[in-house]
C-alpha cells in the first residue's frame, strides 16, 4: 500500500514535471509574439503577491539589505519570455544575512535583484512585460535612490528576488523607510518609518529568528 | 416604458414646478425663438467619485447632486398692449421676454424597482431672472450650496435624472426640457481594471465561443475542484448582470492549442519562473488595440499553495478575474479581487471571498464586455 502510494505520487510528480515542461515550451519567447504582432510584443502578468507584514518578510528573507540603486536596466529572461527590471545595489547596510553572503557587507560587491516588468527594444523589436503589481510610472527606483530590500537569492543565476514582491521593497526618502507603491501602502495600511528604528526592528526580528 | 418613464417624470417636474403656463395659452403675441433650446448639466460630488472610476459610485456613501441649467430661448412681442396676458409685465414697442430657469427636477431610478422614478426635491433658483443656473455658485439656488443628497443602497445599476423648468414667458413656450440622463454603477467595491496605454481592457474573448481551461490534473484534484468552481461562480455572476457566460465549466486535460487563441487558459502548478515567490500569476498576451487576448493564457499556482479548498477557490477566481479585465482591489470581504497575506493560511479564515461577489461581476459585465457607461461622476452626459 505505500510502496503503491510512493509509486503514484512519483507518477503524479513526473506527469507536472512533463505538463510544466510542456506548458513552458507553449509559452512563446516576446520576440517570437512581435514578429508575429508586426514588431511588438506585450505581455501582461498579474501576480497575486501576499501582504507580507515585517516579521514575516523578515522571517522569509536570505538577505536584508539598505542599499542606493547603482544602476537599473531592463534584461530578457533566460528564455527570453518576459523583460525583467534588473537593480544593480550598492549595500550600505545590511541588517540581516543568513547565508554566505559576505558580498553583501556595505562598501563590497554589488547585489542584482530582478523583478518582473520593463520595455525593451532589441533587434528592431520592442518588447513588454506589463506586471499589474510593478507599475513602471510607479515602482521603477531611480539610479542613486535608496531602498530596503528583502531578498531570496534565485536558485539558479546569480541574483536575488524580492520575497513578496513590492511588499519586500521600502523606498527611502527624507530618512524614512516608505511603501513601495500606494497600493502596497493601501493593502498593508503602511505609513512611512524613521529608516533606524525600521532597521533596528529588522535586526531585532532578525536576531530572534536566528536564535530560535 | 420609455413611455410611461418620461410621462412620470413629466408629472413630476410639472406638479413641482411652482405656476402654471394654462394662463397664457391663449397669448396672442407672435415669438421668434432664439438658441437651440436648453442647456442642462448634472454633477454628482461627493463619496468615492472618481474622474477615474467610469461611472462606479459606491454604495452606502452620501452623494450631492448639483446642476447647471442655462436657458437659452427668448421671444418678442410685437403688438401692444398684450390684450390678455397677465402673466408677464410686457414693456413697449418690442418686449423681449427671457426665458429664466426656474427649477431644476431631479430624481433617479434604482436596480430594484427599475421603472420608478424616485423623486428628489428639486433645486430652485434664488433670483428672479436667472437665465443661468449653478447650483454649486453659493447664493444662487435653494438648497445649495450643498446640493441635494444621493445615497445609493443598492448594488447595480443606477440612473440619476433631471430636467430643467423653465419660464415660459409670455409667448408660452415649452416649459420643460429634455431629460438629461447618467447612468452610474453602484457597487460595494469600486474596481479597476487592467488596461493598455490606449485605455482598451484587456480582457479574453467572449463570443460565440467558450473559453475553456485546462487543468490536467484529474477531476478529483483539489485545484480541477477548485478552477471548475470558480469558473461555474463566475459564469453564474455574469449571467445574474446578463452578461453570457464566458467559461467553460468542465476543466480540460489537453493542453491548449496555438489554434484556440484566447480562448483557452492552462492551469499550471508551478511557481512563476520570474517572481517564483507569489502565490500565483495570470499571463496572458493581448494582441491588438482592442484588449482582447489572442495567445493561450497561462495560471500559474505555486506548488506550496495552501490545499483548503475555500482559500483554492479564491485564489482561482481572482486569476481568473484577472483575464476578465480586473486589477487588484483593496476591498476585504466586498472583493475577490481582495489579497491576503500569505499563499499558505491554513487554519485561519479567509478574510476575502472564495468567488465573485455582484460587486465584481457588475464591472465585468457592463465595462470589461457591455457598453458600459464610460461617463464620470464628476458631471455627466445625456
Amino acid at each position: 500500500m505505500g510502496t503503491m502510494t510512493i509509486h503514484r505520487r512519483y507518477m503524479t510528480t513526473a506527469l507536472l514535471i512533463c505538463v510544466a515542461a510542456t506548458l513552458d515550451a507553449q509559452r512563446p519567447s516576446l520576440k517570437e509574439v512581435a514578429r508575429a504582432e508586426g514588431g511588438t510584443a506585450v505581455r501582461v502578468v498579474d501576480l497575486y503577491v501576499p501582504a507580507m507584514e515585517i516579521p514575516a518578510l523578515t522571517a522569509a528573507a536570505e538577505l536584508v539589505v539598505h542599499a542606493r540603486v547603482a544602476q537599473q536596466r531592463s534584461v530578457l529572461n533566460k528564455d527570453e519570455t518576459a523583460v525583467l527590471t534588473e537593480y544593480t545595489l550598492q549595500p550600505l547596510r545590511v541588517p540581516l544575512a543568513r547565508s554566505a553572503v559576505s558580498s553583501a557587507q556595505p562598501g563590497e560587491q554589488q547585489i542584482i535583484v530582478r523583478r518582473p516588468g520593463g520595455t525593451l527594444v532589441v533587434e528592431g523589436l520592442t518588447l513588454k512585460t506589463d506586471t499589474n503589481v510593478y507599475p513602471e510610472t510607479e515602482a521603477a527606483l531611480k539610479t542613486g535612490e535608496e531602498a530596503v530590500f528583502f531578498l531570496v537569492r534565485d536558485q539558479e543565476g546569480g541574483f536575488y528576488h524580492p520575497v513578496a514582491g513590492p511588499f519586500a521593497i521600502f523606498r527611502v526618502s527624507a530618512g524614512k523607510a516608505k511603501a513601495l507603491t500606494a497600493f502596497v501602502a493601501k493593502r498593508r495600511a503602511d505609513s512611512p518609518v524613521p529608516l533606524t528604528d525600521f532597521l533596528a526592528t529588522v535586526e531585532k526580528l532578525g536576531a530572534a529568528g536566528l536564535k530560535r | 416604458m420609455l413611455l410611461r418613464t418620461s410621462v412620470a417624470f413629466a408629472v413630476f417636474v410639472l406638479v413641482l414646478r411652482p405656476g402654471t403656463v394654462s394662463e397664457c395659452a391663449q397669448e396672442p403675441c407672435t415669438h421668434i425663438p432664439h438658441g437651440s433650446g436648453e442647456s442642462l448639466e448634472g454633477f454628482l460630488h461627493g463619496g468615492a467619485c472618481q474622474a477615474s472610476n467610469q461611472g462606479y459610485i459606491m454604495r452606502w456613501s452620501q452623494y450631492t447632486f448639483h446642476t447647471h441649467a442655462i436657458a437659452q430661448g427668448w421671444c418678442e412681442h410685437r403688438s401692444f398692449p398684450c390684450p390678455t396676458c397677465p402673466c408677464s409685465p410686457l414693456q413697449p414697442p418690442h418686449d423681449r421676454n427671457e426665458r429664466d430657469v426656474i427649477s431644476v427636477g431631479l430624481g433617479y431610478y434604482d436596480p430594484m424597482w427599475p421603472t420608478w422614478l424616485n423623486p428628489i426635491s428639486p433645486i430652485y433658483s434664488s433670483t428672479p431672472e436667472n437665465h443661468d443656473l449653478d447650483s454649486r455658485i453659493p447664493g444662487t439656488s435653494s438648497p445649495p450650496p450643498d446640493g441635494r443628497g444621493f445615497t445609493p443602497y443598492y448594488v447595480g445599476r443606477y440612473a440619476l435624472v433631471q430636467q430643467s423648468n423653465l419660464d415660459p414667458t409670455a409667448c408660452n413656450m415649452t416649459p420643460t426640457t429634455v431629460q438629461w440622463s447618467m447612468a452610474l454603477k453602484s457597487v460595494d467595491c469600486l474596481p479597476t481594471f487592467r488596461t493598455q496605454p490606449n485605455g482598451t481592457i484587456i480582457r479574453v474573448p467572449n463570443d460565440a465561443t467558450r473559453v475553456s481551461i485546462v487543468a490536467p490534473f484529474g477531476p478529483t484534484h483539489p485545484i480541477t475542484i477548485a478552477i471548475e468552481a470558480a469558473a461555474k461562480a463566475w459564469n453564474a455572476a455574469l449571467v445574474s448582470w446578463g452578461e453570457s457566460p464566458i467559461f467553460d465549466e468542465t476543466a480540460q486535460t489537453t493542453l491548449c492549442t496555438g489554434s484556440q487563441g484566447g480562448h483557452c487558459v492552462n492551469v499550471v502548478i508551478q511557481h512563476y519562473p520570474d517572481a517564483p515567490l507569489v502565490c500565483a500569476a495570470a499571463e496572458r498576451d493581448p494582441g491588438g488595440e482592442d484588449g482582447i487576448v489572442d495567445n493561450n493564457a497561462r495560471i500559474y499556482i505555486r506548488p506550496d499553495y495552501s490545499t483548503d479548498p475555500t482559500y483554492l477557490r479564491h485564489l482561482l477566481s481572482q486569476e481568473l478575474g484577472h483575464l476578465l479585465g480586473l486589477d487588484d482591489a483593496v476591498c476585504g470581504i466586498n472583493s475577490v479581487m481582495s489579497g491576503i497575506a500569505a499563499c499558505n493560511s491554513l487554519g485561519t479564515p479567509p478574510t476575502v471571498p472564495s468567488s465573485p461577489t455582484p460587486s465584481d461581476a457588475l464591472p465585468v459585465a457592463d465595462t470589461s464586455y457591455g457598453p458600459g457607461s464610460r461617463a464620470t461622476c464628476a458631471g455627466w452626459a445625456q
